[in-house]
């Protein structure tokens, strides 16, 4: 029998009623820390960019180079496939990725782990196969080793809260980046398709954050 | 010419008496020159006309020399710098796979899309 007043047998399921929110709030916060939130903003951008490339190698092109800058910038280029698909998964992807990550931390804590297996592989291959400068090269290598210290956590437990977070964090910032296109430049991915669809940048801004808001919003009902 | 023509005004001035046999001798210097301009002026001409006429030939001699040279260089470097059939077939094909990867870098340029 339960004892609800318990505070040790209440503690979790309040934890896991409410874990999305904890989550979603630690991510806001970890985003204002000045160094902590770096790595993070070097994986949004890195899920952005692989996004790209995935997009290019799907619709028949291919990858040639990544780079990621420490400012969290990053490029892509890429060669043949459709140029719609791949403008468009940049930020699309980053909230594919946010929400994949999540919910299979989520879900079960094996898959958790697995999930960050996958990562490691992706990480490795982008290292050997499209980072062409030591400033990827580095940022890949400190990515891998973050995600490498994780799954060398004892408390399965914290494996599973590790990734949560991080897909929360990019998330979050796939949420926010899209908003950085809105500086009347036209440049970027936005304008690209503004040029592709002769739909205004503004569209695709409005689309990409829809689609941020609609992730979250599907996560904490169902999580 | 001023001071020569001040100094005949001063002779004037003080030898008002002599001032026609001044202006004689002034005239007479003059025709003097005036010969002398007129000789040094043929002789000038004929100088002229025989060094044209000794450069012309040297021209025309330096030209035949320098005709005569040219073949023969020619014929020279054609022979020595001329390199063998097997060397002339390594240069085209190093210079084709050199324009290959060259080819490819450019091809690899074109048609590629940036996305940040």
């Amino acid at each position: 029998m339960i004892d609800r007043a318990s505070p040790l047998k209440s503690s979790p399921s309040f934890f896991k009623k409410y874990q999305f929110w904890l989550f979603l709030l630690l991510a806001v916060v970890l985003r204002q820390l000045p160094f902590i939130s770096i790595p993070f903003n070097w994986l949004e951008s890195y899920f952005h960019e692989i996004s790209h490339g995935i997009a290019a190698l799907v619709s028949g092109g291919e990858i040639l180079r990544i780079q990621l800058f420490t400012n969290g910038a990053g490029l892509c280029t890429t060669r043949g496939g459709s140029a719609f698909l791949v403008s468009f998964f940049g930020y699309a992807g980053a909230v594919i990725w946010g929400t994949l990550i999540y919910l299979s931390a989520s879900y079960h804590q094996r898959l958790a782990q697995a999930f960050t297996a996958f990562i490691i592989i992706l990480l490795s291959l982008t290292l050997i196969l499209w980072a062409r400068d030591f400033l990827t090269l580095f940022i890949c290598i400190i990515l891998i080793l973050l995600f490498l210290f994780s799954l060398k956590m004892h408390n399965i437990k914290q494996v599973q809260w590790f990734l949560q977070l991080t897909g929360m964090t990019v998330l979050l910032n796939s949420l926010h980046s899209p908003l950085y296109l809105l500086d009347g430049r036209s440049l970027g991915d936005g304008a690209t398709l503004a040029n592709l669809t002769l739909i205004p940048e503004i569209i695709w801004v409005l689309i990409w954050s829809v689609m941020g808001l609609v992730a979250l919003f599907l996560l904490a009902r169902k999580t | 010419m001023q001071v020569n023509n001040s100094n005949n005004f001063a002779q004037l001035g003080i030898n008002n008496v002599n001032k026609s046999t001044a202006n004689t001798s002034v005239q007479s210097r003059d025709r003097v020159r005036s010969a002398d301009d007129a000789t040094q002026n043929s002789g000038a001409k004929k100088t002229t006309v025989e060094r044209l006429a000794v450069s012309e030939q040297a021209i025309t001699l330096f030209e035949q020399q320098s005709a005569s040279n040219k073949q023969f260089v020619s014929r020279n470097t054609a022979s020595l710098d001329q390199p063998s059939p097997q060397n002339l077939t390594a240069v085209n094909t190093y210079q084709t796979v050199n324009n290959l990867a060259q080819r490819e870098s450019i091809q690899s340029m074109l048609g590629v899309d940036l996305y940040a």
